[in-house]
C-alpha cells in the first residue's frame, strides 16, 4: 500500500514518467519548428507589424543620411488562456499498489497535453482558409490575421495601399510539380507594399503522410517523372520536406490529407508565433489526505497567433 | 485568442464592420474589382451593380435632392450630425452605422 510516508517517492515517480514522456513528444513535435515559440509574463501581448520601411538613396559628398521612413502596420493582440486536468492517483491505485495504473494515467494525461498542442498547431493551417473555429480543446476561436483576412488568402492588405498579396496557392491544387513550381515563384517575386521585390524563398514543403510518397517522388527524384531521360529535375536540393501526421485530419475530424503547404524556413516564424506564460508542467497536490485521491495537475498558458503571413503558403487540395 | 484593431481596419475600408471581416465575395468585390468599401457594406458586388449605383446618385444629386444616409460617405454623416445638435467627441471610435441611427432618431424626433 502507497502510503502517505511514499508521496514523496511516488512524486518524483510521477514526475520522471512525465518528463520521459514529454521528451520524447517533444523531439517528435513538428509544430514548434513552424512556430515561434517564446515566453511572456503579460496575459495580453500586443504584435506590431512594420511595412515599408525604406530610406536608402543615392548620397552626395557630404549630404546628410536621409532618415527612414516606416509606416506603422497592423496590430494584434493575442491573450493567454489557461489549459490543465487532473492527474488522479486514487485510493485504490494507492490501497492495490496498482504502479501499472499510476504509470499509465501520468503517460495518457501528459501525451493528451502534448498532443492537443501540436494538434494546435497543425489546426493553424488546417483551417487557414476560416475566418474562425472550435479548436482542439473546444473552443471557438478566431482564425484572422493582423489585415482581418484568413491565414491563406489572395486578398491580403496592408494599411499602406489597397495593393494586396496573395498565399494562397493559386486554385488550391492537389500537390502535384506544376503547383511547386507555380508557388515558388510566386514567393520569389513577391513584392512589399512600396513595391520592392522582396524574395521569399519557400525551401520547405509540408504534408501529411497520405502525401509523403508523392511529395518525395515530385521532389527528390533525379529525373523529371514521365518526362524524357535528361529532363532533370530542378527542385531537386532546393525543398526540404517535412511529414506532419498531424495534417491527416482536423481536429473535427475533417480528412485534411490532401492540405499542403509551403514555407520559408528562415522566415516563417514571423507568420506564426507561439507565446507561453506558462510551459506545460506537472504539480503535486500541495495537501494530501490519507483516505482520498491524490490530486496531482499538469497545466499551462499559451496562444497562437497570425503575424505577418507571407511567409507560409497553402492548398487545401480542393481545385477552387 | 486574438484581437484586431477592428476600428483601424473598418476606417482603411479592410474590414467589413467592427469584428466582421470581409465575405470572399466582398474581398473580390474590394480587390479585384476594385469597389470602394462603402458600396460593398451595402451589398454592391458587382460593377455593374456599382456603375447602376453611381448614376442613381449623380441623378439625384442633378435633381437637386440630398442622398440618402446610407450613400453619404462618413466625413459627409459627420457633418450632418454636427447639423442635427450632435456632439461627436471622438470620429475615429464612431461608426457610420451610429452616426446614420443618431441622424435618423434625431430627424424623427
Amino acid at each position: 500500500m502507497i502510503t502517505t510516508a511514499d508521496f514523496e517517492s511516488l512524486t518524483d515517480n510521477i514526475e520522471s514518467i512525465y518528463n520521459e514522456v514529454t521528451k520524447t513528444k517533444l523531439a517528435k513535435m513538428i509544430g514548434p519548428t513552424f512556430f515561434n515559440v517564446s515566453d511572456t509574463d503579460r496575459k495580453t501581448h500586443e504584435h506590431l507589424i512594420l511595412h515599408g520601411v525604406t530610406g536608402i538613396e543615392d548620397v552626395s559628398e557630404g549630404q546628410d543620411f536621409p532618415r527612414v521612413t516606416t509606416e506603422q502596420g497592423d496590430t494584434i493582440t493575442w491573450t493567454q488562456r489557461h489549459f490543465g486536468a487532473i492527474v488522479p492517483v486514487t485510493k485504490d491505485m494507492r490501497k492495490f499498489d496498482l504502479h501499472n495504473q499510476i504509470r499509465t494515467v501520468v503517460q495518457s494525461i501528459t501525451s493528451d497535453s502534448w498532443d492537443k498542442l501540436e494538434q494546435d498547431y497543425a489546426d493553424t493551417f488546417l483551417y487557414g482558409w476560416a475566418d474562425s473555429f472550435t479548436n482542439v480543446y473546444g473552443k471557438s476561436v478566431s482564425s484572422l490575421g493582423p489585415d482581418s483576412v484568413c491565414l491563406f488568402s489572395a486578398s491580403h492588405t496592408t494599411p499602406l495601399n489597397d495593393d494586396n498579396f496573395n498565399n494562397l496557392i493559386t486554385g488550391n491544387p492537389v500537390l502535384s510539380r506544376a503547383a511547386i513550381v507555380a508557388t515558388r515563384k510566386a514567393g520569389l517575386v513577391h513584392k512589399d507594399p512600396n513595391g520592392q521585390i522582396r524574395p521569399i524563398v519557400l525551401d520547405t514543403l509540408v504534408v501529411s503522410p497520405s502525401n509523403e510518397d508523392l511529395a518525395y517522388r515530385t521532389v527528390q527524384s533525379e529525373l523529371i517523372s514521365g518526362s524524357a531521360n535528361n529532363d532533370l529535375n530542378p527542385l531537386r536540393g532546393k525543398i526540404k520536406i517535412v511529414v506532419w501526421p498531424y495534417l491527416e485530419t482536423r481536429s473535427d475530424g475533417t480528412d485534411t490529407s490532401a492540405y499542403w503547404f509551403m514555407l520559408s524556413s528562415s522566415k516563417v516564424k514571423e507568420s506564426l508565433h507561439s507565446l507561453f506564460a506558462e510551459r506545460p508542467s506537472l504539480d503535486a497536490p500541495e495537501v494530501v489526505y490519507a483516505n482520498k485521491d491524490w490530486d496531482y495537475s499538469i497545466d499551462y498558458y499559451y496562444t497562437n497567433g497570425i503575424g505577418f503571413p507571407a511567409y507560409v503558403f497553402g492548398s487545401n487540395g480542393s481545385g477552387s | 485568442m486574438s484581437n484586431l484593431d477592428w476600428g483601424r481596419l473598418v476606417a482603411q475600408g479592410r474590414a467589413k464592420a467592427s469584428g466582421i471581416p470581409w465575405s470572399a465575395e466582398e474581398l473580390k468585390a474590394r480587390y479585384e474589382l476594385g469597389i470602394p468599401a462603402d458600396a460593398v457594406r451595402r451589398g454592391i458586388l458587382t460593377t455593374e451593380d456599382y456603375q447602376a449605383d453611381t448614376e442613381d446618385s449623380q441623378k439625384i444629386i442633378a435633381e437637386g435632392e440630398e442622398l440618402p444616409l446610407e450613400k453619404l460617405k462618413k466625413d459627409e454623416l459627420l457633418v450632418k450630425a454636427k447639423e442635427a445638435g450632435i456632439s461627436v467627441v471622438e470620429p475615429k471610435l464612431t461608426t457610420k452605422a451610429d452616426l446614420m441611427d443618431l441622424i435618423k432618431t434625431k430627424v424623427e424626433a
